[in-house]
């Protein structure tokens, strides 16, 4: 199908402020969308209160409004601006509620304004994680054992069914503000309360704890005329229970066959299609048990992530840019693969490469708060980077975090610090150190099993850091023959030569 | 670690680690595969028998072998080549060992430890060629023998190796004897992910008999015909019209395989028979649909008086988009071939084209007009790769129910 041209003037919704869980990968597809929007000859508008946005410079939209990103301001602009259609999801969450709103109270049916790339119906069934429960259960699919609750009273009643720990969700909220698993009755009480309030809709997921299973999310593209393609596959390397923002993770997949991965697929392709995303990126999240092989279904993202702007960058497919195009009207097949030129967007594509993405912390800068990982997002940006094995990514990206380590380790062994010490640590909630203290583990000779028990993380993962601990023993143990510099400088050390 | 050598017809070589099959020598052309997983499904392909394989993703091995993803009795790859092997096996499936012992078992040998992307680069700017991966003990090498003069050695014996143009390897790999394969059958041969849900559509008992010409067939095209609730009879690829016939056939099923598709001759004019003798009369006993994949299709088209050319460095893996022309949508499909059909000789005066590479536009599938025969290039049943045109077997299992007899 070619373009639409009923539509002359298409309003953007950006995300709004950095904060944690909405960053500069809101930046990147909104641009994205915006230039390729302005390319096919629509007017474009643009909303977003952040000035310090590459979206918001002059050239990147016909017309840029720098407001506050709340239903109000945007039913102004929409007033003023009457906008043939509104794209929401290009600006991460913000975007999608506000979306919601003016849909909702009636906004955009006064002016005449339609949703495009997202209609207000699989918005909702994405977002009401009930709702979303219920299409995953019709099509024949699991998730986990949960209840969304609205009241203190409810939430203890549902909590004593599912057990503890428990894993709390808040409804839209920004990288899952307010959440976070309760291990006791005690914390529990104290983080619902926390949640109910947070949420906008007072709505709180209860969960099952899928602590320990492997956590796996496909980048899915639709268009109009109902083309599925999965533009990347990541597995993260650490296991369910800690924030996919917060993980590191890898793509492609590492530890499934074809036949699980093919499994994956299908559920994905179901998936979108049951929510009826028609067209435009979506993320989608499994847990899968390492025991058994059980998939359960954690969640989706009806519209552009942080996962899809790293998938993006993994594979050089600009999911954003896409996804804006098929709003309009094109069909995947119409598009042209930006990395050959020659072929078409309808492709997955197919790497020869390994993508490590590790996630920066700055716990320094916010006093009070807890350097644990969970299913809040902490961390305030990430690294990634590619290299031919998982082993070389991985190594390059935690030069690339700039924490004054020339990769993974060498780290400092405090004296008092014995295996069974570090052991205990890695198995309490995981913490930013827990690669620091993965290493310590190997220099204080704990074996990749011991670790993987107790830190849950994949044994093919710690495998390959083992091999990499043994390669920089290697290199230490040469490094007096090798070099012969011993007594030239005492001040030489490895770490200045690796 | 044993040293490995790989060399190439164009005098180019590479120098990695050795795996599987040792002191051995193994000779093959050269391909690539883009394939993220499914090594173990890649291997046990018939199609790629007379080939040495190597696979442009770098981690392999991470998931272990599990003997249920066997596409066939054995690897019919003659040589296999990766980047990195994995250290260790990290599955739940993975009963079967790891990927060493598995070459090791059907006496395959492999090189790893070699930057796998410059030789892809070379496959793809000068096409497949003949190769040779070399795991023997070299002793000598300490003595007078260097090891140039090895690669010197392996090069001439590469350049006496067979070449894959002319080759019948379709008749060599198919099963010797007929056998057959009960529609229920899927049901005890189940693994994973096909289980529940798909068990659940069986029927009751079998809607029909398909006749399968095995060409190098891989398992999963009899999983899913016998989903289909077919049961199957599976003869050699070198059956005459008249053995076909005898098993009186509600459809007929070409299989992928290896080798040149004009080289197939006598197949050709088998398959000839079988087209001139269908109907597209429903009642009648001749009304017998026919359904090619990979060199069935190419087999299919040839017999139809098309002609087939040598790609340059074919389409292998598992993310080929194929437009449906007749639907307009697109698919990502399995792909596994080293010749096509030539556009420009199909006959559209009996046939239409239905399906076509987005990559490279060139002919993924075709139909006749007026007869119930259709065929694809590509792998509806995937294995690895995805379910995306897993419904042509569907469109199979209408058209024979459509007979009225």
């Amino acid at each position: 199908m070619p373009k639409r041209t009923d539509i002359k003037k298409i309003l953007v919704i950006g995300a709004g402020p950095i904060v944690i869980g909405q960053a500069c990968e809101f930046d990147y597809s909104g641009t994205q969308a915006c230039k390729a929007l302005k390319a096919e000859g629509y007017e474009v508008v643009l909303v977003n209160s952040n000035p310090a946005t590459i979206m918001t410079d002059p050239e990147i939209a016909d017309r840029t409004y720098i407001e506050p990103v709340t239903p109000e301001i945007v039913r102004l602009i929409i007033e003023k601006e009457r906008p043939d259609a509104l794209l929401p999801t290009m600006g991460g969450q913000t975007s999608l509620n506000v979306a919601v709103a003016l849909a909702e109270d009636g906004t955009l049916d006064e002016y005449n304004v339609e949703l495009i790339g997202a209609k207000l119906k699989s918005i909702k069934l994405a977002e009401d994680r009930e709702l979303f429960k219920q299409v995953i259960a019709s099509i024949g699919l699991n998730s986990a054992k949960s209840e969304t609750v609205t009241d203190f009273d409810h939430a203890l009643k549902v909590a004593t069914e599912i057990g503890f720990p428990i894993i709390l969700r808040p409804g839209f909220t920004l990288g899952g503000s307010g959440g976070g698993i309760a291990r006791n009755q005690e914390e529990f009480e104290i983080m619902v309360r926390r949640a109910i309030n947070e949420s906008p809709t007072s709505q709180v997921l209860l969960e099952e704890d899928l602590t320990g299973w492997k956590e796996f999310e496909l980048e899915v593209v639709r268009d109009l005329i109902d083309n599925v393609v999965i533009i990347c596959s990541i597995e993260n390397l650490d296991p369910m229970g800690v924030h996919t923002g917060d993980s590191i993770t890898v793509a492609p997949a590492q530890t499934l066959s074809d036949v699980e991965y093919q499994d994956l697929r299908d559920q994905a392709v179901k998936i979108i299609r049951a929510v009826g995303v028609e067209c435009g990126g979506s993320n989608i999240q499994f847990a899968i048990n390492p025991k058994n092989g059980k998939v359960v279904v954690i969640e989706m993202n009806p519209r552009v992530s942080r996962s899809s702007a790293l998938a993006s960058k993994a594979t050089g497919y600009p999911i954003a840019k896409v996804a804006a195009k098929l709003a309009v009207g094109y069909t995947l097949d119409e598009l042209p693969n930006e990395i050959t030129k020659t072929t078409t967007a309808a492709f997955e594509p197919s790497i020869d490469y390994v993508v490590t993405k590790i996630p920066r912390f700055a716990f320094e800068k916010f006093p009070g708060s807890e350097a644990i990982l969970g299913t809040q997002m902490k961390s305030v940006g990430e690294v990634m980077a590619i290299g031919r094995t998982f082993a070389e990514s991985f190594q390059k990206a935690m030069r690339s975090l700039e924490k004054n380590t020339i990769g993974f380790g060498p780290f400092p062994i405090p004296e008092n610090l014995t295996k069974e010490k570090i052991l205990i640590a890695l198995s309490k909630p995981p913490s930013p150190d827990r690669i620091k203290m993965i290493w310590q583990s190997f220099a204080l000779g704990a074996s990749i099993q011991e670790i993987n028990q107790v830190t849950f993380i994949d044994l093919w993962f710690l495998a390959h850091l083992e091999i990499l601990y043994k390669e920089y023993r290697e290199l230490e143990n040469m490094k007096e023959d090798f070099l012969g510099l011993k007594d030239l400088d005492t001040n030489f050390t490895l770490t200045s030569i690796i | 670690m044993r040293k490995a050598y790989l060399v190439l017809e164009d005098g180019s070589y590479f120098i990695g680690k050795a795996f599987g099959k040792l002191d051995n020598k193994a000779f093959g052309e050269i391909v690539f595969n883009t394939g993220m997983t499914g090594y173990q499904e890649v291997l046990t392909d018939p199609s790629y028998a007379g080939q040495i394989i190597t696979l442009t993703y770098t981690e392999i091995g991470n998931y272990g072998i599990n003997l249920t993803d066997n596409q066939s009795r054995k690897i019919f790859a003659s040589g296999f080549i990766v980047k990195n092997i994995s250290p260790l096996i990290s599955s739940w499936r993975a009963v079967d060992g790891d990927l060493n012992s598995f070459l090791q078992k059907y006496q395959i040998s492999g090189l790893y430890g070699i930057d796998t992307r410059a030789l892809t680069r070379k496959i793809r700017s000068l096409g497949a060629m003949r190769s040779v991966i070399s795991t023997e003990n070299y002793p000598e090498l300490n003595s007078d023998l260097s090891e140039q003069e090895i690669i010197k050695q392996l090069l001439e014996e590469v350049k006496q190796s067979k070449q894959m143009s002319g080759l019948d390897l379709a008749s060599e790999v198919s099963t010797e004897k007929a056998y057959t394969r009960p529609y229920d059958k899927y049901l005890s041969s189940s693994n994973f992910a096909k289980n529940t849900q798909k068990n659940a559509e069986m029927h009751k008992k079998p809607c029909a008999k398909v006749t399968v010409l095995d060409f190098g067939l891989k398992d999963e095209m009899l999983n899913l015909l016998n989903k289909q609730g077919i049961d199957l009879e599976i003869i050699p690829a070198n059956s005459s019209f008249e053995q076909i016939m005898q098993t009186k056939p509600n459809g007929i099923f070409l299989s992928n395989g290896p080798g040149d598709p004009e080289a197939c001759t006598s197949i050709i004019e088998t398959v000839k028979k079988l087209i001139d003798y269908v109907s597209s009369k429903t009642n009648e006993d001749s009304y017998i649909p026919l359904f090619g994949v990979c060199l069935g299709h190419q087999i299919l088209s040839l017999a139809s008086g098309a002609e087939t050319f040598k790609l340059k460095f074919g389409h292998r893996g598992s993310n080929h988009p194929v437009k449906d022309l007749l639907s307009g949508k697109s698919f990502i499909t399995s792909q596994n071939h080293g010749f096509a059909v030539k556009e420009e000789s199909l006959p559209l005066n009996k046939i239409r084209i239905t399906h076509k590479s987005l990559n490279d536009g060139t002919i993924e599938g075709f139909e006749y007009i007026d007869k119930p025969i259709f065929a694809v290039q590509f792998h509806p049943e995937a294995s690895p790769g995805t379910h995306d045109t897993n419904y042509l077997f569907d469109k199979f299992t209408s058209l024979i129910t459509k007979s009225s007899n």
